[in-house]
Protein backbone atom coordinates (compact mmCIF):
# COMPACT_ATOMS: atom_id res chain seq x y z
CA UNK A 1 0.00 0.00 0.00
CA UNK A 2 1.28 3.39 -0.30
CA UNK A 3 1.27 5.65 2.45
CA UNK A 4 0.10 9.28 2.87
CA UNK A 5 3.49 10.08 3.04
CA UNK A 6 4.75 8.73 0.17
CA UNK A 7 1.60 9.75 -2.01
CA UNK A 8 2.47 13.27 -0.65
CA UNK A 9 6.48 13.34 -1.66
CA UNK A 10 5.67 11.86 -4.82
CA UNK A 11 3.27 14.58 -5.53
CA UNK A 12 5.53 17.21 -4.55
CA UNK A 13 8.31 15.81 -6.14
CA UNK A 14 6.51 15.15 -9.30
CA UNK A 15 5.37 18.76 -9.51
CA UNK A 16 8.76 20.16 -8.68
CA UNK A 17 10.22 18.17 -11.55
CA UNK A 18 7.61 19.08 -14.14
CA UNK A 19 7.24 22.19 -13.00
CA UNK A 20 10.71 23.40 -13.15
CA UNK A 21 11.03 21.44 -16.32
CA UNK A 22 8.49 23.59 -17.92
CA UNK A 23 10.18 26.48 -16.87
CA UNK A 24 13.56 25.71 -18.55
CA UNK A 25 12.25 24.40 -21.59
CA UNK A 26 9.95 27.80 -21.60
CA UNK A 27 12.62 30.18 -19.88
CA UNK A 28 14.10 33.26 -22.04
CA UNK A 29 17.45 33.59 -20.91
CA UNK A 30 19.85 30.36 -21.23
CA UNK A 31 21.62 30.43 -17.89
CA UNK A 32 17.84 30.53 -16.46
CA UNK A 33 17.17 27.11 -18.61
CA UNK A 34 20.27 25.78 -16.81
CA UNK A 35 19.68 26.57 -13.62
CA UNK A 36 16.22 25.23 -14.02
CA UNK A 37 17.77 21.70 -15.07
CA UNK A 38 20.02 21.57 -12.04
CA UNK A 39 16.75 21.92 -9.98
CA UNK A 40 15.24 18.70 -11.85
CA UNK A 41 18.53 16.68 -11.77
CA UNK A 42 18.39 17.36 -7.72
CA UNK A 43 14.58 16.35 -7.70
CA UNK A 44 14.97 13.73 -9.50
CA UNK A 45 17.78 12.21 -7.10
CA UNK A 46 14.94 13.17 -4.16
CA UNK A 47 12.58 10.79 -6.48
CA UNK A 48 15.14 7.92 -6.63
CA UNK A 49 15.71 8.09 -3.25
CA UNK A 50 12.09 8.10 -2.57
CA UNK A 51 11.55 4.99 -4.76
CA UNK A 52 14.01 2.67 -2.67
CA UNK A 53 17.43 3.10 -5.07
CA UNK A 54 19.51 5.83 -2.41
CA UNK A 55 22.72 4.96 -4.33
CA UNK A 56 21.55 5.69 -7.84
CA UNK A 57 19.98 8.98 -5.92
CA UNK A 58 23.38 10.10 -4.81
CA UNK A 59 25.26 9.18 -8.23
CA UNK A 60 22.63 10.90 -10.20
CA UNK A 61 23.06 14.23 -7.97
CA UNK A 62 26.65 13.84 -8.15
CA UNK A 63 27.39 13.23 -11.61
CA UNK A 64 24.58 15.14 -13.15
CA UNK A 65 24.23 18.47 -10.81
CA UNK A 66 28.07 18.26 -10.00
CA UNK A 67 29.56 17.28 -13.17
CA UNK A 68 26.72 17.73 -16.24
CA UNK A 69 25.39 20.96 -14.82
CA UNK A 70 28.63 22.25 -14.45
CA UNK A 71 30.06 22.04 -17.92
CA UNK A 72 26.76 23.57 -19.48
CA UNK A 73 27.14 26.65 -17.26
CA UNK A 74 30.95 26.62 -18.77
CA UNK A 75 29.37 26.20 -21.92
CA UNK A 76 26.65 29.43 -21.24
CA UNK A 77 29.41 31.76 -19.83
CA UNK A 78 31.54 30.42 -23.07
CA UNK A 79 28.68 31.03 -25.47
CA UNK A 80 25.80 33.33 -24.52
CA UNK A 81 25.33 36.48 -25.74
CA UNK A 82 22.92 36.50 -28.64
CA UNK A 83 19.44 36.21 -26.90
CA UNK A 84 16.97 37.58 -29.46
CA UNK A 85 15.03 35.17 -31.57
CA UNK A 86 14.18 35.95 -35.31
CA UNK A 87 10.37 35.95 -35.55
CA UNK A 88 9.68 32.86 -38.30
CA UNK A 89 7.09 34.48 -40.82
CA UNK A 90 3.33 33.09 -40.80
CA UNK A 91 2.73 31.18 -43.88
CA UNK A 92 -1.23 31.17 -44.95
CA UNK A 93 -2.76 28.35 -46.33
CA UNK A 94 -5.39 29.55 -49.05
CA UNK A 95 -8.51 27.53 -46.65
CA UNK A 96 -11.14 28.59 -44.04
CA UNK A 97 -9.61 28.23 -40.38
CA UNK A 98 -12.36 25.72 -39.52
CA UNK A 99 -12.28 24.06 -42.43
CA UNK A 100 -8.75 23.71 -41.88
CA UNK A 101 -9.46 22.16 -38.30
CA UNK A 102 -11.55 19.49 -39.46
CA UNK A 103 -9.30 18.53 -42.23
CA UNK A 104 -6.70 18.08 -39.28
CA UNK A 105 -9.53 16.49 -36.94
CA UNK A 106 -10.19 14.03 -39.31
CA UNK A 107 -6.62 13.54 -41.12
CA UNK A 108 -4.70 12.56 -37.74
CA UNK A 109 -7.90 10.65 -35.92
CA UNK A 110 -8.54 8.52 -39.79
CA UNK A 111 -4.71 7.78 -39.27
CA UNK A 112 -5.03 6.68 -36.18
CA UNK A 113 -7.94 4.71 -37.08
CA UNK A 114 -6.51 3.36 -39.79
CA UNK A 115 -3.34 1.99 -37.82
CA UNK A 116 -4.68 0.57 -35.11
CA UNK A 117 -7.66 -1.36 -38.00
CA UNK A 118 -5.13 -2.42 -40.14
CA UNK A 119 -1.91 -2.53 -40.02
CA UNK A 120 -1.80 -3.83 -36.54
CA UNK A 121 -3.64 -7.13 -37.88
CA UNK A 122 -2.02 -6.91 -41.44
CA UNK A 123 1.59 -7.03 -39.36
CA UNK A 124 0.32 -10.19 -36.94
CA UNK A 125 -0.77 -11.83 -39.95
CA UNK A 126 2.34 -10.96 -41.80
CA UNK A 127 4.05 -12.41 -38.52
CA UNK A 128 1.96 -15.35 -39.11
CA UNK A 129 2.43 -16.13 -42.32
CA UNK A 130 5.56 -15.74 -42.03
CA UNK A 131 6.45 -18.50 -39.54
CA UNK A 132 4.18 -20.88 -41.50
CA UNK A 133 6.72 -20.35 -44.62
CA UNK A 134 9.65 -20.38 -42.79
CA UNK A 135 8.65 -23.56 -40.77
CA UNK A 136 8.38 -26.11 -42.79
CA UNK A 137 4.57 -26.15 -44.20
CA UNK A 138 6.17 -24.26 -47.64
CA UNK A 139 3.64 -24.27 -50.14
CA UNK A 140 2.30 -21.90 -52.72
CA UNK A 141 -0.66 -20.60 -51.48
CA UNK A 142 1.50 -19.52 -48.65
CA UNK A 143 4.11 -17.68 -50.91
CA UNK A 144 1.58 -15.91 -52.60
CA UNK A 145 -0.25 -15.16 -49.79
CA UNK A 146 3.20 -13.88 -47.96
CA UNK A 147 3.67 -11.99 -50.90
CA UNK A 148 -0.10 -10.41 -51.35
CA UNK A 149 0.14 -9.21 -47.42
CA UNK A 150 4.06 -7.89 -47.60
CA UNK A 151 2.27 -5.54 -50.86
CA UNK A 152 -0.75 -4.52 -49.08
CA UNK A 153 1.55 -3.96 -45.85
CA UNK A 154 3.36 -1.50 -47.48
CA UNK A 155 0.88 -0.06 -49.15
CA UNK A 156 -1.40 0.53 -45.35
CA UNK A 157 1.91 1.73 -43.81
CA UNK A 158 2.75 4.30 -46.85
CA UNK A 159 -1.12 5.24 -46.24
CA UNK A 160 -0.99 5.82 -42.98
CA UNK A 161 2.58 7.89 -42.99
CA UNK A 162 1.13 9.94 -45.30
CA UNK A 163 -2.42 10.85 -43.54
CA UNK A 164 -0.46 11.44 -40.44
CA UNK A 165 2.64 13.43 -42.51
CA UNK A 166 -0.19 16.04 -44.00
CA UNK A 167 -2.21 15.78 -40.73
CA UNK A 168 0.63 17.17 -39.25
CA UNK A 169 1.54 19.53 -41.70
CA UNK A 170 -2.20 20.92 -42.37
CA UNK A 171 -2.49 21.02 -38.19
CA UNK A 172 1.28 22.77 -37.77
CA UNK A 173 -0.43 25.31 -40.41
CA UNK A 174 -3.18 26.23 -38.88
CA UNK A 175 -1.96 26.60 -35.86
CA UNK A 176 0.73 28.81 -36.82
CA UNK A 177 -1.59 30.99 -38.76
CA UNK A 178 -3.65 31.47 -35.12
CA UNK A 179 -0.71 32.23 -33.17
CA UNK A 180 2.37 34.55 -34.58
CA UNK A 181 5.88 34.44 -33.61
CA UNK A 182 7.54 32.59 -31.09
CA UNK A 183 4.16 31.19 -30.14
CA UNK A 184 4.09 29.38 -33.22
CA UNK A 185 6.62 27.61 -33.26
CA UNK A 186 5.89 26.22 -29.73
CA UNK A 187 2.34 25.35 -30.76
CA UNK A 188 3.52 23.78 -33.60
CA UNK A 189 5.42 21.16 -31.16
CA UNK A 190 2.39 20.60 -28.82
CA UNK A 191 1.31 18.89 -31.84
CA UNK A 192 2.83 15.86 -31.36
CA UNK A 193 3.37 16.20 -28.08
CA UNK A 194 -0.31 15.74 -27.15
CA UNK A 195 -0.51 13.12 -29.78
CA UNK A 196 1.76 10.90 -27.62
CA UNK A 197 0.50 11.75 -24.07
CA UNK A 198 -3.08 10.58 -26.00
CA UNK A 199 -1.24 7.68 -27.49
CA UNK A 200 0.68 6.80 -23.93
CA UNK A 201 -2.80 7.18 -21.97
CA UNK A 202 -4.30 4.54 -24.33
CA UNK A 203 -1.63 2.64 -23.95
CA UNK A 204 -1.78 2.82 -20.12
CA UNK A 205 -4.96 2.35 -19.77
CA UNK A 206 -4.92 -1.42 -21.21
CA UNK A 207 -2.16 -2.16 -19.58
CA UNK A 208 -2.13 -4.72 -16.33
CA UNK A 209 -0.01 -2.74 -14.12
CA UNK A 210 1.94 -5.36 -12.06
CA UNK A 211 1.02 -4.97 -8.83
CA UNK A 212 4.33 -4.24 -6.46
CA UNK A 213 2.91 -5.69 -2.99
CA UNK A 214 1.40 -9.08 -5.04
CA UNK A 215 5.24 -9.07 -7.28
CA UNK A 216 7.19 -8.97 -3.73
CA UNK A 217 10.44 -7.94 -4.98
CA UNK A 218 12.42 -11.22 -4.14
CA UNK A 219 15.83 -9.44 -3.48
CA UNK A 220 16.53 -5.85 -2.16
CA UNK A 221 17.73 -4.59 -6.12
CA UNK A 222 18.72 -1.56 -3.66
CA UNK A 223 20.91 -3.85 -1.86
CA UNK A 224 24.93 -2.20 -2.95
CA UNK A 225 26.44 -5.48 -2.79
CA UNK A 226 23.64 -6.80 -5.55
CA UNK A 227 24.45 -3.40 -7.27
CA UNK A 228 28.34 -4.11 -7.69
CA UNK A 229 27.43 -8.14 -7.81
CA UNK A 230 25.76 -7.27 -11.24
CA UNK A 231 28.00 -4.32 -12.35
CA UNK A 232 31.24 -6.55 -12.19
CA UNK A 233 29.91 -9.97 -12.69
CA UNK A 234 27.54 -10.17 -15.58
CA UNK A 235 27.21 -6.63 -16.77
CA UNK A 236 31.19 -6.18 -16.65
CA UNK A 237 31.77 -6.22 -20.38
CA UNK A 238 29.74 -3.32 -20.45
CA UNK A 239 30.87 -2.10 -17.59
CA UNK A 240 34.64 -1.81 -19.48
CA UNK A 241 33.34 -0.98 -22.67
CA UNK A 242 31.67 2.31 -21.14
CA UNK A 243 35.13 3.32 -19.28
CA UNK A 244 36.76 2.97 -23.16
CA UNK A 245 34.06 5.27 -24.67
CA UNK A 246 34.16 8.00 -21.77
CA UNK A 247 38.22 7.84 -22.65
CA UNK A 248 37.13 8.09 -26.04
CA UNK A 249 34.86 10.78 -25.19
CA UNK A 250 37.58 12.62 -22.82
CA UNK A 251 40.08 12.80 -25.86
CA UNK A 252 37.66 13.84 -28.52
CA UNK A 253 36.17 16.47 -26.40
CA UNK A 254 39.31 17.68 -25.99
CA UNK A 255 40.32 17.68 -29.65
CA UNK A 256 37.19 19.11 -30.64
CA UNK A 257 37.42 21.91 -28.67
CA UNK A 258 40.48 23.25 -28.41
CA UNK A 259 41.49 26.29 -29.69
CA UNK A 260 41.99 26.88 -33.12
CA UNK A 261 45.24 28.48 -32.88
CA UNK A 262 46.61 28.25 -29.94
CA UNK A 263 48.87 31.50 -30.03
CA UNK A 264 46.46 33.79 -31.17
CA UNK A 265 43.41 32.42 -29.06
CA UNK A 266 46.17 33.38 -26.57
CA UNK A 267 46.85 36.92 -27.71
CA UNK A 268 42.78 37.43 -28.59
CA UNK A 269 41.93 36.39 -25.08
CA UNK A 270 44.31 38.53 -23.22
CA UNK A 271 43.84 41.88 -21.48
CA UNK A 272 46.85 44.36 -22.10
CA UNK A 273 48.70 45.05 -19.14
CA UNK A 274 49.32 48.72 -16.91
CA UNK A 275 52.15 48.91 -18.64
CA UNK A 276 51.58 48.31 -21.93
CA UNK A 277 48.61 50.57 -21.26
CA UNK A 278 51.09 53.35 -20.07
CA UNK A 279 53.42 53.30 -22.76
CA UNK A 280 50.77 53.83 -25.34
CA UNK A 281 49.51 57.74 -25.89
CA UNK A 282 46.40 57.49 -26.61
CA UNK A 283 43.66 54.87 -24.40
CA UNK A 284 42.03 55.06 -27.99
CA UNK A 285 45.20 54.03 -29.56
CA UNK A 286 45.83 50.70 -27.67
CA UNK A 287 41.93 49.41 -28.15
CA UNK A 288 42.21 50.14 -32.10
CA UNK A 289 45.25 48.55 -32.25
CA UNK A 290 44.09 45.60 -29.85
CA UNK A 291 41.23 45.45 -32.51
CA UNK A 292 42.90 45.10 -35.01
CA UNK A 293 45.51 41.99 -34.03
CA UNK A 294 42.70 40.62 -32.69
CA UNK A 295 40.79 40.16 -36.15
CA UNK A 296 44.38 39.35 -37.65
CA UNK A 297 44.65 36.69 -35.96
CA UNK A 298 41.00 35.42 -35.76
CA UNK A 299 41.45 33.42 -38.50
CA UNK A 300 37.87 32.99 -38.87
CA UNK A 301 37.17 36.38 -39.20
CA UNK A 302 39.49 36.46 -41.81
CA UNK A 303 38.12 33.90 -43.87
CA UNK A 304 34.56 34.52 -43.74
CA UNK A 305 33.88 38.30 -42.57
CA UNK A 306 30.00 39.32 -41.70
CA UNK A 307 29.13 39.83 -45.35
CA UNK A 308 30.33 37.06 -47.04
CA UNK A 309 29.15 34.24 -44.47
CA UNK A 310 27.64 31.37 -46.48
CA UNK A 311 23.65 31.02 -46.73
CA UNK B 1 5.53 1.60 -2.47
CA UNK B 2 5.18 3.14 -5.04
CA UNK B 3 3.19 1.99 -7.72
CA UNK B 4 4.46 1.70 -11.01
CA UNK B 5 2.18 3.52 -12.90
CA UNK B 6 2.88 6.82 -11.33
CA UNK B 7 6.68 7.05 -12.26
CA UNK B 8 5.77 5.78 -15.62
CA UNK B 9 3.52 8.35 -16.15
CA UNK B 10 5.63 10.82 -14.67
CA UNK B 11 8.52 9.73 -17.01
CA UNK B 12 6.47 10.24 -20.07
CA UNK B 13 5.07 13.84 -19.02
CA UNK B 14 9.05 14.23 -18.53
CA UNK B 15 10.02 12.79 -21.77
CA UNK B 16 7.31 15.07 -23.28
CA UNK B 17 8.12 18.23 -22.12
CA UNK B 18 11.87 17.28 -23.13
CA UNK B 19 10.78 16.30 -26.76
CA UNK B 20 9.02 19.56 -26.84
CA UNK B 21 11.69 21.44 -25.85
CA UNK B 22 14.09 19.22 -29.02
CA UNK B 23 11.47 20.50 -30.96
CA UNK B 24 11.21 24.49 -30.50
CA UNK B 25 14.29 25.40 -29.09
CA UNK B 26 16.75 27.46 -31.41
CA UNK B 27 20.10 27.45 -29.47
CA UNK B 28 22.23 24.60 -29.56
CA UNK B 29 22.75 24.58 -25.38
CA UNK B 30 19.10 24.41 -25.15
CA UNK B 31 18.29 21.56 -27.25
CA UNK B 32 21.14 19.71 -24.97
CA UNK B 33 19.65 20.93 -21.86
CA UNK B 34 16.25 19.29 -23.57
CA UNK B 35 17.97 16.28 -24.63
CA UNK B 36 19.31 16.17 -20.72
CA UNK B 37 15.17 15.91 -19.56
CA UNK B 38 14.91 12.63 -22.23
CA UNK B 39 17.52 10.86 -20.55
CA UNK B 40 16.03 11.30 -17.15
CA UNK B 41 13.10 10.17 -18.07
CA UNK B 42 14.49 6.97 -19.10
CA UNK B 43 16.24 6.68 -15.99
CA UNK B 44 13.27 7.55 -14.03
CA UNK B 45 11.68 4.22 -15.76
CA UNK B 46 14.77 2.09 -15.43
CA UNK B 47 14.57 2.51 -11.74
CA UNK B 48 10.99 2.67 -11.41
CA UNK B 49 11.22 -0.80 -13.01
CA UNK B 50 14.42 -2.21 -10.88
CA UNK B 51 12.54 -1.62 -7.51
CA UNK B 52 9.02 -3.54 -8.96
CA UNK B 53 10.78 -6.06 -10.02
CA UNK B 54 13.56 -6.16 -7.23
CA UNK B 55 16.06 -6.51 -10.24
CA UNK B 56 19.54 -4.70 -10.12
CA UNK B 57 19.86 -4.48 -13.37
CA UNK B 58 17.97 -1.55 -13.65
CA UNK B 59 20.05 0.21 -11.31
CA UNK B 60 22.90 -0.62 -13.60
CA UNK B 61 21.59 0.48 -16.55
CA UNK B 62 20.46 3.92 -14.98
CA UNK B 63 24.59 4.28 -13.94
CA UNK B 64 25.30 3.10 -17.66
CA UNK B 65 22.87 6.13 -18.56
CA UNK B 66 24.33 8.44 -16.44
CA UNK B 67 27.73 8.17 -17.41
CA UNK B 68 26.53 8.04 -21.52
CA UNK B 69 24.87 11.16 -20.46
CA UNK B 70 28.02 12.88 -19.23
CA UNK B 71 29.57 12.03 -22.49
CA UNK B 72 26.93 13.40 -24.77
CA UNK B 73 27.15 16.32 -22.74
CA UNK B 74 30.83 16.88 -23.00
CA UNK B 75 31.05 16.21 -27.12
CA UNK B 76 28.19 18.16 -27.37
CA UNK B 77 29.45 20.75 -25.54
CA UNK B 78 32.42 20.53 -27.66
CA UNK B 79 30.77 20.98 -30.61
CA UNK B 80 28.53 23.74 -29.63
CA UNK B 81 31.72 26.00 -28.37
CA UNK B 82 33.71 24.92 -31.61
CA UNK B 83 30.42 26.04 -33.64
CA UNK B 84 30.34 29.48 -31.60
CA UNK B 85 33.75 29.96 -32.41
CA UNK B 86 33.10 29.32 -36.07
CA UNK B 87 30.30 31.32 -36.73
CA UNK B 88 29.58 33.41 -33.54
CA UNK B 89 26.11 31.92 -32.64
CA UNK B 90 24.21 28.64 -31.04
CA UNK B 91 21.22 29.31 -33.08
CA UNK B 92 20.87 25.86 -35.13
CA UNK B 93 18.92 27.92 -38.09
CA UNK B 94 21.84 30.15 -38.85
CA UNK B 95 24.45 27.46 -38.73
CA UNK B 96 24.65 26.46 -42.41
CA UNK B 97 28.13 25.63 -43.12
CA UNK B 98 27.75 21.78 -43.57
CA UNK B 99 24.04 22.09 -45.32
CA UNK B 100 24.90 22.32 -49.52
Amino acid sequence: MTSLGETISFAAIAAVILGTALASVLSKRTFHSVMFLGAVLVAMGALFILLGSSLVGIIQVLVYVGGILTLFIFAVMFVTGDEEETETMPSKLPMAPWLKVIAAILAIGGGFWLFLRFVVPTVWVLVQAALLTVLGAFSLKALVLLVVLLVAFALAVAVVIGIAVLGYYVAARLLTNLVYGKGAQRVAGLVPIVLYLVMTAVVASTTPWLDGDAAAAPTDANDLTAVTDALFGPDVIAFEVLGVLLTAVMIGALVIARPLDAQSDAERYSCPTREQVAESDHASNVKESLGRTAAANDPMTTRFSAEELPE
Amino acid sequence: MIPLAWSVGLACALFAIGVFGLMTQRSALRILVSTEFVLNAANINFVAFANARGDPHGLVLTFFSIALAAAEAAVGLAILIHLYRHVRTVDVTQSTMLRW
